[in-house]
Parts: structure tokens; C-alpha cells; sequence
């Protein structure tokens, strides 16, 4: 597993304060209750503020996946931070 | 006659020679008093005509004079309209343009900032000073001072009826602009009744008045209830707690109402206690509830003194009354209706909802206010069908029968259709050890329609962070109810009843996000 991987499922646990195991492939969004509508809403929030751009509406809609979010912060060559900044 | 020109007629037949006023100057029994409102009252017809209806306002400090001219105005069928000595000009610039006061008396301690306004109020023509104001103006105490007391209120059958308006008392204004709340000589009678028969106000009471007597508390729930049994009232001009626990000593205080700043700032004093202040038998919180930490700490140094709380309006005052023994089981209460009051809880079809669930406070019963002055379509508003009052606040009844109060209409989020009450948010910021105060309210979002952003005041700054509140929230909360937005501050807007002004607090997060 990279240490990007890891980093955003820690980014993940932290948004939805829930476990999730560290060796999880990817994490579904339809998978976790807690990644809800709403909650789905405020993590695009955290996301804009960690890289710094706002993301167009269909863009912020399909991202469901924890690798989507890792293949994003690829994309802005953006590193998390060790303690998942949220 | 359920008047009250009728409570000092009352006063002054059976205890004239009590003494019923005590400041820090002088102290009065009920017959200096009745002789010196008859005065008042006579003056305000012969030098002002002030007619039946007619508005005079009062800007005074706690002081005989605030007394003297409450009765004297509405016993000639004047409309009295206090207003708050903490209001700044352009405040008070807006209370008397809206009243529409004619007449108006002015204490010296407060007439800087009312002369600051005074020439853009046309409708004023009639202005008297209390005190030395080094301007060309009526005094107040030539006024009352002199032996000659013609009844010329009674010479001219000036007796207000039971449902005429004798107060134009203005609302805290903590969601808008501040109403006039019109309230009829029955209505501030029966207000008083509730509080007697919540309080058990006794004849041989001394109760010291710190809050002002602008307010509604204060003069519904604490002079004349005190007038009304005979009691002896202690006028406190301005708060300080080392000297109100001296003057709760000197007096021998039985009882007094406050708001829980005050209580706090008393309980710095080691002073305040059962054994240096012997006399106290019953304390009153007022305006907001009081914290259980605080409520129980004052009970460990009373253990022997009530204390209890009540929840009212401006426009209702006291309704509730949640007792020591209520408070023990249910803290976060407001009480029990006071016998004479009739509460429910209604949901937005205008049905009465069953136990535990959250719906808006209704109120009826003769204590309830006539309307909003010059505001008919709110006025409308105010009123449901059956003669039952909106109060705008939301809460709920339980099995028992106690209410809860949770906070204003208003002030409740809708999140994508998902509606609560802030409180519940600022309840489990509250758990956070690091949290002083919190203020949650709901800020506009393009897709959700509103969220949840908290205003946060951290006990100290090395222990803001803001994401902990999210993330706490997060663990505790469903997902809607989760703040979007949390921001530090280092005060929270408050009026000086220590009501939050959501008001400010909604106009500064109006400017963050324009500046986003």
C-alpha cells in the first residue's frame, strides 16, 4: 500500500470520524453509511481547502472512491500531510 | 378595577406608614409615594397635557424617580415606555421614533446620549431632566417637590380602564429590530399575579432590584408584585457585587432576581454565602438558563434558599416556573406552567404535537401582550386561532408535564430540508474541556440551503482547534447537524440581559462570507 493510499484513508477516517481499516484496497463511498450526502459535501469542502482549487460540481459528485481521491491529489501533485490535516 | 393606579390606592389604604422604597439616598413608605406619584401625575397633565394614550418614555436608571413616573404616567391613562439606560444613542434614537413619544424624562447620568439624538426626533416636544443636565430643561424634582397633591387625575376621571394599553415595552431585539410590545394594565396585572404565585412574594420580603427596571422582569415580575403584597423594595441604581452582597446584608435582603452573569460574578465574592447573608431565603434566575455547574454551586453555598428559574417574553412575561425540586431531577427545564397560564407545543400545520417532540411554544392566558405597536401585520402574526400566542421559541413537553425550551424559531437550520434547533450543536461543543462559550447558527450553502457554523470561544488561545470541534461534533452528531463552518472568537455579541444577538452574530458571518 502507498503512503499516499494510507494518508487518505486516514484523511477519510478523520472527515467521517470513523475506523476504517488501514488495509483496505479502496473504500466505496456506497460501502460507509457515514459517507453520506451531506457529509460527502463537507469532505469536498476540506479537499478544496487541502489542494487549493475548487472543484466543478460533476467532478466533486463522482468522486466516491478513496483511490478517486488519491488518483486527485496526484493530479494537483498535492502531498497529504502526515496527521490528515482535517 | 384590575388597574394600576390601583395597586398604590390599594398600598397606600392598607400600609402607609411601611416603608416600601429604599435607595441609596432615601427611603420611602407607600404614602411619600402615593403623594408624590399624585403629584407626578398632576404635573404631567398640568404642565404637558399629556392626554389618555399618549406615550411618555422613561430613560432613567434603577431610582425612585423610574418608580414614580411608571405609576404616575399610567395612572392618568398614559402610555409608559421605558427604555434600557444601556442602549446607545442611535437605539435609543430608533425606540422613541417609533413609540412616538411626545413626552420623555431624562436622568443626567444618561442625558449625554440622548442629547446626541435629540434634534432628529421631531415628534418629541417635551423633554425633563432628573438631575442637573446644564441645559435649558424641566426638572424633574421641581416637579415632585411641594406640599400642594390636587387629584387631578380622579378631578378629571382620568381612570384607565382594565384594557387599556398602560406599557409600550420594547422586545431585546435579538433576532431584528426591537417591537413594542403593547401591554394593557390586565396584562401586566395578571403578569404579576403569575409571579406572586410562582415566587411566593410575601408582606415582610425586602427584595433588592439589580436588574434595570426597563425590563420586563423587573417591573412585572419584581416591583410590582412586591408593591402588590406589601413588600419593601430595594432599588440597587448599578451592579456592583461586592457592594450588593453588602447592601443584601445591610437590608436584610430576603430575595432578588438576576441573570446568570450576575450570579457568576456574585459567586466570586466568598462573601456570598447562607452565613453572611442570613436574610436570603429565595433567588431568582432570569433571561437565560442557568448552567446545572453554576445552579449547583450556588445551592452548595444556599443549600437552605430556593432557587428557581421561569421562562417568559416581553411579550408574556413569566409563564413557567421550574422550582428547586424540578431543577433537581429536570435541570435543563424551564418548568411547569404558573396556575392562570396555559402552555402547548404546536408543529408548523398548527397541531398540538404529543410528548418529546419539538414543536413551537404556544402561550395563552390574561398576561399575554395586545399586539406589536404600529406593526399590525405582525401583531396578525403573533396570534393563532383560540387566543394563543406565538412564541417564536421552540421546545417540547415531557411526560410530566415540564417544558423545554430550545431556542428561537428563527434561529432553527434547515440542512437539506433536515430542520434543528443550534442548541443541540452548541450542547456537545459545550463537552469540549477547551470550549468557554459557543454560539451555533445556520449560514447559507448553494446545494443544502443552510449549515451549521459555530462561533467558538476557547478558554485560552494555545487551545484553539477548530478542526476538533468538527471532528468531535462529527463522532456525536448525524452528519446534518455537523458544523461546516467553525470560527474563533474572542467574544460572543450579547445584549446586557446576556442574550445572545444572533443578530450580530448573523450580520458578521454575513461579512466573512462576502469577503470569501
Amino acid at each position: 500500500m502507498s503512503n499516499t493510499h494510507a494518508r487518505v484513508i486516514e484523511f477519510l477516517s478523520v472527515v467521517l470520524q470513523v475506523d476504517i481499516p488501514t488495509d483496505i484496497d479502496d473504500l466505496q463511498r456506497r460501502e460507509f453509511s457515514e459517507w453520506d450526502s451531506i457529509n460527502h459535501l463537507r469532505l469536498i469542502m476540506e479537499l478544496e481547502e487541502i489542494l487549493g482549487v475548487t472543484l466543478e460540481d460533476e467532478q466533486a459528485a463522482d468522486l466516491s472512491s478513496s483511490r478517486q481521491i488519491e488518483a486527485l491529489f496526484t493530479k494537483h501533485g498535492v502531498t497529504l500531510p502526515d496527521e490528515a490535516s482535517a | 378595577m384590575n388597574t394600576l393606579p390601583m395597586v398604590w390606592s390599594e398600598a397606600e389604604r392598607l400600609w402607609p406608614e411601611k416603608i416600601g422604597l429604599v435607595t441609596e439616598r432615601e427611603q420611602l413608605t407607600y404614602a411619600e409615594l402615593a403623594r408624590r406619584i399624585r403629584r407626578l401625575s398632576g404635573q404631567l397633565i398640568r404642565q404637558w397635557e399629556v392626554r389618555p394614550g399618549e406615550v411618555v418614555g422613561i430613560l432613567a436608571p434603577n431610582g425612585v424617580e423610574f418608580v414614580l413616573t411608571y405609576f404616575a404616567v399610567t395612572t392618568i391613562g398614559g402610555i409608559v415606555h421605558p427604555i434600557d439606560e444601556r442602549l446607545k444613542s442611535e437605539e435609543i434614537r430608533f425606540l422613541l421614533e417609533d413609540s412616538g413619544a411626545r413626552f420623555v424624562i431624562v436622568h443626567q447620568a444618561l442625558w449625554g446620549k440622548f442629547a446626541n439624538v435629540w434634534n432628529v426626533l421631531p415628534a418629541l416636544e417635551r423633554v425633563i431632566a432628573v438631575g442637573d443636565v446644564g441645559a435649558n430643561v424641566e426638572s424633574f424634582h421641581t416637579w415632585v417637590q411641594g406640599s400642594a397633591v390636587p387629584d387631578i387625575a380622579g378631578a378629571l376621571e382620568l381612570s384607565p380602564a382594565s384594557d387599556d394599553i398602560a406599557e409600550l415595552m420594547y422586545t431585546s431585539g435579538t433576532i431584528g429590530n426591537p417591537k413594542g410590545a403593547m401591554r394593557s394594565h390586565a396584562n401586566v396585572r395578571a403578569a404579576s399575579r403569575n409571579a406572586r404565585r410562582a415566587f411566593g412574594y410575601r408582606h415582610d420580603d425586602v427584595i433588592a432590584i439589580v436588574m434595570p427596571l426597563s425590563h420586563s422582569s423587573a417591573l412585572v415580575s419584581q416591583m410590582l408584585p412586591m408593591v402588590e403584597v406589601g413588600g419593601r423594595i430595594v432599588l440597587v441604581e448599578r451592579f456592583d457585587a461586592a457592594d450588593l452582597v453588602a447592601r443584601i446584608r445591610g437590608q436584610a435582603v430576603t430575595c432578588f432576581r438576576a441573570v446568570p452573569a450576575t450570579f457568576k460574578m456574585l459567586m466570586v465574592y466568598p462573601e456570598f454565602n447562607a452565613d453572611h447573608l442570613p436574610s436570603l431565603r429565595l433567588l431568582m434566575n432570569s433571561s437565560a438558563a442557568i448552567d446545572p455547574k453554576t445552579h449547583w454551586e450556588i445551592k452548595a453555598r444556599f443549600p437552605d434558599v430556593d432557587l428557581v428559574n421561569s421562562y417568559g417574553l416581553t411579550e408574556a412575561s413569566t409563564c413557567t416556573i421550574l422550582t428547586d425540586a424540578m431543577a433537581r431531577e429536570h435541570p435543563d427545564s424551564i418548568g411547569v406552567p404558573i396556575p392562570g397560564v396555559e402552555m402547548s407545543v404546536v408543529d408548523d400545520a398548527g397541531c398540538v404535537v404529543d410528548d418529546g417532540i419539538e414543536g413551537e411554544l404556544f402561550v395563552r392566558g390574561p398576561h399575554v401582550c395586545h399586539g406589536y405597536h404600529n406593526l399590525p401585520n405582525e401583531s396578525e402574526a403573533l396570534f393563532a386561532p383560540g387566543g394563543w400566542m406565538r412564541t417564536g421559541d421552540m421546545g417540547q413537553k415531557d411526560s410530566e408535564g415540564l417544558f423545554y425550551f430550545h431556542g428561537r424559531k428563527a434561529d432553527v437550520i434547515n440542512c437539506g430540508g433536515r430542520k434543528y434547533a443550534p442548541v443541540e450543536v452548541e450542547n456537545c461543543i459545550r463537552e469540549l474541556t477547551e470550549v468557554a462559550e459557543v454560539a451555533v447558527l445556520g449560514v447559507p450553502h448553494r446545494v443544502l440551503g443552510q449549515v451549521a457554523k459555530a462561533f467558538v470561544v476557547f478558554r485560552d488561545r494555545a487551545s484553539v482547534d477548530l478542526k476538533a470541534v468538527t471532528r468531535h461534533c462529527t463522532r456525536y452528531l448525524p452528519s446534518h447537524k455537523v458544523p461546516f463552518y467553525v470560527e474563533s472568537v474572542d467574544v460572543l455579541p450579547k445584549n446586557s440581559l446576556g442574550k445572545m444577538l444572533h443578530r450580530e452574530l448573523k450580520a458578521e458571518s454575513h461579512v466573512a462570507f462576502q469577503k470569501k
